[in-house]
């Protein structure tokens, strides 16, 4: 069972990085669409309108895309003021209790998402008004958050029972710890 | 329900959830879920009002998220990625090092100037401070130096880091309060040149009067001639990228997205002529044959880092634009504003109101979170006083002073979350009242420029509205 569950787990961690590593690359086109845009636009030759699109709809893909990732990884900005503060064993009930509070309300995100998902993939009128000229279904804006949020929900909810809890009790904000290891890294120290 | 009551159960439970530990961004979407259950809810069964509440505001995160206006963001953070994983960064560093020779305090100009340029390309003063903490700081104990002339210029690199561009926070901070990005960055550089000129002048008349605080010693000689090759080399070209990207904006030839995206791409030319150009030219095959594997990682890196500090901003954006959102809904932030303003209160009393609400913010919140929090509720109400500005000037001038008053709340003794956080990397037995008695004189600068910004406004306006937006 146990040997089932970490099998499970790997697979699940790949599928979140492979996720971040979408993200990533969406980051890089999103810098070539404007190179693109700007470029057509100077020379005055006409450039695809879904281009802008694909930019504006990125935002909200590339942040449930990569947002599982970044809570496994306690990427996501929470203080550590109070969970530095107290005992060893409080923390570790109360970042469990906060992770089982965030994993319920991305779960109930996650379903009522899904559900207006749903409701819009049925309807085959139902279109983005703002984008009028283009004809995309109105699916389309709604597709991530479910499966953003499921996921999420998640890895919340595996923090709270796993051994290693989110908070680590260091004084600060996690994400920027999360950053300053990777820089090291990547500087190799001749910094 | 009163308006006063829907406010204070609105800030003080998001408050609340952050103190204790709850990522800020989900913190914002439960209180929001919570209250658009209550507002926008009146169906009688707990499905109904939950589908009403949490349509609504997917409708509107979809429709504040999706908008050209964020593009910036994503934008500077890959321009200032590609600038350190590409060694850039590193390389303009090591060169001002070397333009140092044997002056009195170079290592404290060096952190100064490498703080700065960290902060400024990653967005975060605190990964800033711990990272200058752990390197810098061990190096220039060794050399002699006292600690207010090694922790200080780490402490006081945040304020810099906020201002010169393209600051990261910046950009997040024109974009939440919806004015114009090129502005605000440009109005930055002013104040910024004038902070780095203050702590320059302080670093030079401490090490002048006291030479205990940061002795000379033996550095290796670099002729004139060399020096000036190495300017040209290895500080000219990358300072050269920044100053397109402002000049672009602000002479009105490309939007701040725009030209982030050609700067990013003009750090991209420059890291192929580094890496592969310059080595071929000179016969160093060696090292232009392994030019792919380190500039694929390095733009790997890059994209990856982008998106990372991308997701952070936008789950944070996401929370608090809906935040915005429920206030405007519920009637809270029009009735807030029509409050304070029905006082007779002046303007700059206001504005002190505010520096000290910020103040008190940062003795346990991130930036980030900061503005998220109070950018909805701060811009209008100083929209509405007249501080003898055009508006379009005022609001530039009011994020300014904002970004200053971020930073200054981060570093305050005794509670200054940059001083914790200082205190986790410095050397063991560095004291905590160190710290403090360091900083001090850092923020004693980014203060008096605060208060040179209020009483002479064209600091910060007179640049920006030079070209044409």
């Amino acid at each position: 069972m146990t040997q089932l569950v970490k099998t499970i787990d790997r697979y699940w961690e790949r599928l979140l990085w492979l996720m971040m590593a979408v993200a990533s690359v969406y980051v890089g086109l999103i810098m070539i669409a404007i190179i693109y845009i700007t470029t057509f636009r100077f020379f005055g030759a006409t450039y695809n309108l879904y281009t802008t699109t694909f930019i504006e709809y990125g935002f909200v893909y590339v942040m449930f895309l990569g947002s599982p990732w970044l809570v496994r990884n306690r990427g996501h900005v929470f203080i550590e003021m109070l969970t530095a503060a107290v005992s060893p064993k409080i923390r570790d009930y109360l970042s469990r209790i906060i992770c089982l509070l965030a994993a319920i309300v991305c779960l109930i995100w996650a379903w009522y998402t899904w559900q207006l998902f749903a409701e819009r993939w049925d309807d085959s009128m139902a279109f983005d008004e703002l984008r009028a000229q283009l004809d995309i279904r109105l699916w389309v804006t709604t597709i991530a958050f479910p499966f953003g949020f499921f996921m999420m929900g998640v890895e919340f909810l595996r923090f709270v029972f796993v051994a290693d809890t989110m908070h680590m009790g260091l004084a600060g904000v996690a994400s920027d710890r999360v950053e300053l290891e990777e820089t090291k890294r990547s500087l190799e120290g001749d910094f | 329900m009163e308006w006063y009551w829907i406010l204070i159960a609105l800030l003080g439970s998001t408050l609340a959830l952050m103190f204790i530990g709850f990522p800020v961004g989900i913190a914002f979407i439960l209180v929001n879920t919570v209250a658009a259950f209550l507002l926008f809810g009146r169906f009688g069964s707990f499905d109904a009002n939950m589908e009403a509440g949490i349509f609504q505001l997917t409708d509107n995160a979809f429709a504040n998220m999706s908008i050209f206006a964020i593009v910036p963001i994503p934008m500077f953070l890959l321009m200032g990625e590609l600038f350190f994983h590409t060694g850039l960064a590193n390389r303009m560093f090591n060169a001002v090092e070397n333009l140092m020779g044997r002056a009195p305090a170079r290592l404290s100009y060096v952190t100064v100037a490498g703080g700065t340029a960290f902060a400024t390309l990653s967005g975060s003063s605190m990964g800033s401070t711990a990272l200058l903490g752990t390197l810098m700081v061990p190096e220039m104990t060794k050399r002699g130096y006292k600690k207010s002339m090694s922790i200080g210029p780490i402490l006081g690199t945040g304020g810099l880091a906020m201002l010169i561009p393209p600051s990261a926070l910046a950009v997040l901070l024109g974009t939440l309060a919806e004015i114009d990005i090129g502005r605000l960055l440009i109005g930055g550089i002013l104040p910024g040149l004038i902070l780095a000129t203050m702590y320059a002048v302080y670093i030079f008349l401490r090490a002048t009067f006291d030479p205990s605080v940061a002795p000379i010693y033996e550095v290796e000689y670099i002729p004139w001639s060399e020096r000036f090759w190495l300017f040209l080399t290895d500080v000219v070209p990358m300072i050269s990228i920044i100053v397109m990207v402002i000049l672009l904006i602000m002479f009105g030839v490309a939007t701040p997205s725009e030209s982030a995206a050609y700067g990013s791409l003009g750090v991209i030319v420059l890291s192929i002529a580094y890496l592969w150009l310059v080595p071929l030219l000179t016969g160093d095959r060696d090292q232009a044959r392994g030019f792919w594997p380190k500039f694929s990682d390095s733009l790997w890196k890059s994209m990856w880092g982008a998106a990372r500090v991308t997701i952070i901003a936008l789950m944070i954006l996401f929370g608090s634009s809906l935040f915005s959102n429920v206030l405007a809904a519920s009637g809270a932030s029009v009735a807030l504003i029509e409050w304070v303003t029905s006082f007779d209160v002046s303007g700059f009393v206001m504005l002190l109101i505010m520096f000290g609400i910020l103040l008190l913010l940062g003795m346990f919140m991130d930036q980030l979170a900061m503005m998220l929090l109070t950018v909805p509720i701060f811009f209008p109400i100083i929209v509405g006083f007249d501080f003898g500005l055009p508006p379009e000037q005022q609001v530039i001038w009011f994020a300014v002073i904002m970004l200053l008053a971020m930073e200054i709340s981060f570093t305050t003794p005794p509670f200054g979350l940059l001083l914790f956080v200082m205190q986790g990397v410095a050397p063991p037995g560095t004291k905590f009242s160190e710290i403090c008695l360091a900083a001090i004189p850092f923020m004693a600068c980014a203060m008096f420029l605060v208060a040179l910004i209020i009483f002479f406004p064209p600091i910060v306006t007179w640049l920006p509205f030079i070209g044409p937006s």
